[in-house]
Formats: structure tokens, C-alpha cells, sequence
């Protein structure tokens, strides 16, 4: 269905129906013939062809949204509060996979720059990425960072206060009498895992309370890796840490199960808390401890920014900080007497 | 590497970022010119040797030269300008309803594995279940040129929003939802099958009195389910109670509130039930609990699509197992034929489902 399709069915020249049809011409076309263009290419199911009108004015309308794992549970109110803000400025998403590798990402932004897409919001951003995202800002395509922010790379970003995050697990096992800790870690590499352990352990350092470290990291939020995480502190010689913090409530569903293999009941022997609060929590067993933060609200916010940049060239907006907080269920108490 | 306040002190020094530079129509896109310029060749020359159709008839030495110019200088070329002309833009949108939905991940991932081999992208669009934001994603995709579209959520009432994309020449499958009477290829689980073997299980375990948690009255699978199911029960005789109001979404908080819907009605309650979605299932047993009602003493629950961690709730729940990346991979590889042969859309199919039986499913009480 073509302009000149519909310019055929009314009997008029393209040129008028281009003109009748987009709002800033319509005027130049009386009444009657612009109402009848009108009704004819509804009818008719005529697209104005924004490929090509997008040529002609460099926008696409269209932002590009990255994500590292669409299997996340914690991914899709994120997307969908980005979604919904960028409705909002007259914007389409699309969304891409990277599944964490960085091939597929660089395929991925290259056919999105072909594509001509107006703006980019990453959210699984690495520092391995750092020089690839660094390439695009200097084609000068806007890129707002989401979730995971890259150091040094002065970009607008919108993340949770994962640092934050850390601290409340560790204040509240500390709370409940713990002073024997681990965690069951995301990659480093993602400043929202970095951040939290950071915070996990300062806080139980400063308190002078001790943290056995697994060297081994999740790459995937799931509860197979959960479960191998927590095989693995368990193997370890020495006194068991009785406060353990996951990365991810997937992780310490895992880790739960593995726990029970080897005859360790939560919270009696030991105390769990899990991170990003999903939703059926409450029906596992036991209804797991963890951090929660306000997903969709992290999405809109990044929304926000990117329409900022978009429509107020200026200096690039400072990074914004979700903050989160701790929802207290039955996988945390005090630790044995024995302890 | 990393540290909290600093990298956050970092981000807040204002320096030349994206927002700085880029407000619009400053993009500094490197075009073929740009390139031919730099190489020193005719601009036609470069786009020759970017075009592996006809890459050969530039000489070697000059080919690598703009290919490492080209490559360099971060050229890409305008894929949306080139599909004005050749009509091809490699791209393959894929429509879902709803990302939260814990099923639809797995079929992305199989769509995409397919996909990628034979060059194309996919880019995944949410409806957000909302027909009208449906309408506006399709309407996009028409406008921004994409050689096909896998939509994995249709609904009974988008088959004329389907039609309209497919008359203008752009190639769509199904996935994981068909709508009756489209003619379009689908790729879906059985779910009639589905609907059955939920019965038979509650039938076998000596249930005669049953009841459905349906989901939403206008999504296929979910009828298939109903039909299925009502249809077993009543060739062995036995008792449906039928609730009346459906699912919009497959929540705990629905499947709570049409378990309160059977709980407070006068007549007896059903001893076997069988919800549309596993989340359903979570939230009727919840309100189960509430009425001092254990499960599966009191009420066998039987949920569907054997969500990853179905196994840790209490009780471990059986449900009906279905494939999804499978799904993905056979929609996408019907696209893929599509695109590439004169011939007719390749055949549907339907996957069969399974059973999974775990502890939210026993005998009824007064059988014991």
C-alpha cells in the first residue's frame, strides 16, 4: 500500500495525499479533499513509509533496548517501565539479546546502527564492553546505561543502589547474631554484583566479623548454579558460615536445595537472603529473605534520561540511584546456639 | 575495578557524553562517500567492495584497502536505505504479549539460535497483552521494513490485524499461539493433549468431582486446555463444576481469586483442580490454605507449563510440561524457508506436552 495507491483510490495527485496526511501540510490541503485522503488510506490501511520519512529527517522514532538475559525474572518490569516511558515521547522499543557475548553484541549494535535506530538503552553493559559502547557514543548515537553502569565511560546511567543492597543483607544477618559469613556471588564483572558484594563485605568487615569467600561466580541467575555455589562452600574445611547471602533469589533457590541434600534445615542451621524480591517468594520453602527494588521504576526513570538527551542537547545528566530495600520473610534467624 | 562512590563521582563529572554532543541531527554517521574519500576510489568503487555480491570485480588490493578503511572508520552500511531498494532488511520482528511471562524466554532463545545462521536479526516487541499497543507495534513494524514477523501471542480477536501484514507481502508465523482460520503456519504444544492428561491424572487418582482455573476466554491454547479437559471428564462420567469468570493474566492473585469464587459457592467443592498456569495454581492453594484447606489432602491442584521452580514451592506442584525452545527454533525455521523458497508456507505442528506429577496431586479424601 503506497502513497500513490491511495492518491489513485481518491483521485487526486500523490503529492496532495502526502501533504494531506502529514500534520504539519495538512493545512496547505482544503477541507473536504484532506478529510477524504484521510478516511481512504485509514480504509485502505496505508503506513506513511517512516523508513523513508526518517531518511528525510534522520529521526526513526525507534529506541534500541539491550539485554543480556531475557530469562531474568528480574528483566521484564524493567523493560516494560522503559517501554512505557519512552510511549510516552513518542517512541517504539525494540528489544535485542546478547546473552552476555560479546560477538553477538557487536553484531547486534552494528545492525541496529544500520537500521538507524534514534537511541540506545543498554542494560547489561560490562567493562569489556566499554570500548565497543564508546564506538557508538562516537557515531553518535545516545546511549543510556541501565542496571549495569561501566566505570569511566561517562554515559548517562540509571541503576539500583546495588551498594546499598549489600549493606542491608549484611546489617540484617549481623542483626540476627551472625559473625560467620559467605556469599554466593554474580560475575564481578556486572557493577550491580560487584557493588553488592562490596557493600556485603565492608559491612560484616566492619564489624569485625568474618566472611569465607567462594571464589567461583554464577554467570547465570539459576538454581543449578545456586546449588553448585553453595556445594562449593560447603566442601570447604573449616568452621560453616551461617549467614549467606545469593546474588539472586534464583541462586539461593539453588543453594536451599543443595543445603538440604547435605541435611542442613534454613534457618536452623543456616540463614539465607536472596536478591531482587520475585514475585512467588512467599510459596517457597522456606519464604525467602531478600532485597526487593523498585524495577519498573528503574526502567521509567531510564526512559526519562534517554528522552532528556534526546531532546535537550546539554550536558550529560548525572547518574540516578534506585534504592532498594529488605523484605524480612523465614530463611534468616539467629544462628545455632553452637555459634 | 569497581567502587561505589567513586564510580558514582565519575558519572556525575560532567564531560563531553553522549547527551553532550548529540542532540539531533548532529549524528556523525560515516557514510560510503566518507569512506571512498579516504580510500581515494570512487565512491561506487567502495560500494562494490562492501557487497560480497559483487566484491570480485574490485581488485584485491583495493578491496582489502577499503574493507580496513571501511572497517576503521566504524562504516555500517544503511540497511533500511538498501532495503528501500532490494527490499531486504535481514531483520525478523518477534511480537510477544507478555516478557514477564516465564515460557515465552526459552522460545526467543530458540527463534534467535535459528535465526542467526541464516543472517538474520531478530528484534522482540511487547504488546503488553493490549491490542491497541499491538496495533501500533504492527503498524511500526510495516513502516520500518521488516522481512517477516513471528508473533508468539496471538489472541482470537488479532487475526485481522495478522491478515492485513500478511497482504502486504510480509511472510508470519505463529508461535506457541495459532489462531482458528487464519491459515498461517503455527508452531504451538498441543494443548488439547495438554487439557487431557490433566484429566486422566485426577481421573486416575479416583477424582469424580473437578474444576478449571481457566485462563483468558480469547487465547487458543487456553480453550484447547478447557476443551480438552471437559471433554475427558465428561466421557468418564464425572462431575465438572464450572466456575465462571476466566483469567485475564495467569497471576497468583487470579488464581486466588476464582479459588475464592469455588470456596464460597454453596455447592460442594471440587476435590481435583486443574489451573491454566502454574502461578494460578500458587495462588488457589494459597487461598485454599486460608479456608484451613490442605492441598493435596483436601484439593488436588494440578498447574501448567512446569515453571523452573515448581519443584520448590510447597507442595511441589505437578503441572503439564511443554517444550519451548523447540517451539522457537521449528517457527523460526519455517520463517527461514519462507523467505528463501517460491513454495507455500510449510506445514503447522503441534508439539505434545507431558505430564509431571509431584506432590500437589493425591487421592481424593472421602477415597481413601
Amino acid at each position: 500500500m503506497t502513497l500513490a495507491d491511495v492518491a489513485r483510490a481518491a483521485g487526486v495527485h500523490y503529492s496532495t495525499v502526502s501533504r494531506a496526511l502529514d500534520t504539519d501540510t495538512a493545512r496547505q490541503v482544503n477541507v473536504e479533499t484532506r478529510q477524504r485522503v484521510q478516511a481512504l488510506a485509514k480504509r485502505m490501511g496505508y503506513q506513511k513509509d517512516m523508513v523513508a520519512s526518517g531518511l528525510k529527517q534522520g529521526r526513526t522514532h525507534t529506541v534500541a533496548v539491550i539485554a543480556g538475559d531475557l530469562g531474568n525474572p528480574n528483566l521484564p518490569p524493567v523493560l516494560r517501565g522503559i517501554a512505557g516511558g519512552l510511549e510516552q515521547g513518542g517512541l517504539m522499543t525494540l528489544i535485542s539479546e546478547t546473552r552476555f557475548d560479546s560477538a553477538r553484541l557487536e553484531r547486534i549494535l552494528n545492525h541496529l546502527m544500520s537500521r538507524r535506530v534514534d537511541a540506545i538503552i543498554m542494560t547489561a553493559a560490562r567493562p569489556r564492553d566499554a570500548p565497543t559502547l564508546r564506538r557508538i557514543r562516537r557515531q553518535g548515537i545516545p546511549l543510556v546505561l541501565a542496571i549495569q553502569t561501566v566505570p569511566g565511560i561517562r554515559l548517562p546511567a540509571c541503576t539500583n543502589d546495588d551498594y546499598l543492597g549489600g549493606v542491608l543483607a549484611a546489617r540484617h544477618l549481623l542483626s540476627l547474631g551472625h559473625r560467620r559469613f559467605a556469599q554466593l556471588r554474580g560475575p564481578m564483572e556486572f557493577s550491580s554484583c560487584f557493588l553488592r558484594a562490596q557493600g556485603f563485605s565492608q559491612t560484616v568487615a566492619a564489624a569485625r566479623a568474618e566472611e569465607v569467600v567462594v571464589r567461583s561466580t554464577a554467570l547465570w541467575a539459576s538454581p543449578e548454579l545456586g546449588g553448585a555455589l553453595m556445594r562449593e562452600l560447603l566442601d570447604k574445611k573449616g568452621v560453616r558460615p551461617t549467614g549467606i547471602f545469593a546474588h539472586h533469589d534464583l541462586t539461593a533457590f539453588g543453594a536451599l536445595t543443595a543445603a538440604e541434600e547435605r541435611g542442613l534445615t534454613c534457618p536452623r542451621d543456616l540463614s539465607i537472603v536472596g536478591y531482587h524480591n520475585l514475585p512467588h517468594n512467599d510459596r517457597i520453602v522456606p519464604p525467602l529473605t531478600s532485597i526487593g527494588q523498585p524495577r519498573e521504576e528503574l526502567g521509567r526513570t531510564a526512559a526519562e534520561i534517554l528522552i532528556a538527551v534526546l531532546t535537550k542537547p546539554g550536558p550529560t545528566p548525572a547518574p540516578r540511584l534506585v534504592r532498594p530495600f529488605l523484605v524480612v520473610r523465614k530463611s534468616t534467624g539467629p544462628p545455632p546456639k553452637a555459634y | 575495578m569497581w567502587s561505589g562512590g567513586e564510580t558514582a563521582r565519575r558519572m556525575q563529572r560532567r564531560g563531553r557524553g553522549a547527551g553532550g554532543r548529540d542532540g539531533p541531527g548532529e549524528r556523525t554517521i560515516v557514510t560510503l562517500e566518507d569512506v571512498a574519500r579516504a580510500a581515494g576510489v570512487h565512491y561506487s568503487t567502495v560500494s562494490r567492495a562492501l557487497d560480497p555480491d559483487t566484491a570480485r570485480q574490485v581488485n584485491v588490493v583495493t578491496r582489502k584497502r577499503v574493507a580496513a578503511f571501511a572497517k576503521r572508520m566504524g562504516y555500517q552500511k544503511d540497511m533500511v536505505a538498501s532495503g528501500l531498494k532490494r527490499g531486504r532488511t535481514h531483520t525478523v520482528a518477534v511480537v510477544v504479549g507478555d516478557l514477564g511471562n516465564p515460557n515465552i524466554a526459552p522460545v526467543l532463545r530458540g527463534i534467535a539460535n535459528r535465526l542467526e545462521p541464516a543472517g538474520l536479526m531478530s528484534l522482540i516487541c511487547e504488546s503488553q497483552d493490549d491490542p491497541t499497543r499491538l496495533e501500533r507495534i504492527l503498524n511500526h513494524l510495516l513502516s520500518r521494513r521488516v522481512d517477516a514477523v513471528i508473533m508468539t501471542g496471538a489472541r482470537l480477536g488479532d487475526g485481522p490485524k495478522l491478515r492485513r501484514i500478511r497482504r502486504q507481502g510480509i511472510p508470519v508465523v505463529l508461535a506457541v499461539q495459532n489462531v482458528p482460520g487464519i491459515r498461517l503456519p503455527a508452531y504451538t504444544n498441543d494443548d488439547d493433549l495438554g487439557g487431557e492428561l490433566a484429566a486422566q491424572h485426577l481421573l486416575s487418582l479416583g477424582h469424580r468431582r473437578v474444576a478449571q482455573l481457566r485462563g483468558p476466554a480469547d487465547i487458543y491454547s487456553c480453550l484447547q486446555r478447557a476443551q480438552g479437559f471437559s471433554r475427558t471428564i465428561a466421557a468418564a462420567g464425572a462431575m465438572e463444576v464450572e466456575v465462571r469468570s476466566t483469567a485475564p493474566t495467569g497471576s497468583p492473585e487470579e488464581g486466588h481469586r476464582m479459588m475464592r469464587q469455588l470456596l464460597d459457592s454453596k455447592r460442594a467443592l471440587p476435590t481435583g483442580i486443574f489451573a491454566h498456569h502454574d502461578l494460578m495454581a500458587f495462588g488457589a492453594i494459597t487461598a485454599a490454605e486460608e479456608r484451613g484447606l490442605v492441598c493435596p489432602r483436601d484439593v488436588s491442584m494440578i498447574g501448567y507449563h512446569d515453571l523452573p521452580h515448581v519443584e520448590r514451592v510447597i507442595p511441589p506442584l505437578t503441572s503439564i510440561h511443554q517444550s519451548r525452545e523447540e517451539l522457537g527454533r521449528l517457527a523460526a525455521e519455517a520463517l527461514v524457508k519462507m523467505l528463501s523458497s517460491a513454495d507455500g508456507p510449510p506445514p503447522s505442528r503441534k508439539l505434545p506436552p507431558t505430564l509431571v506429577v509431584r506432590q500437589s496431586t493425591g487421592p481424593p479424601r472421602d477415597f481413601r
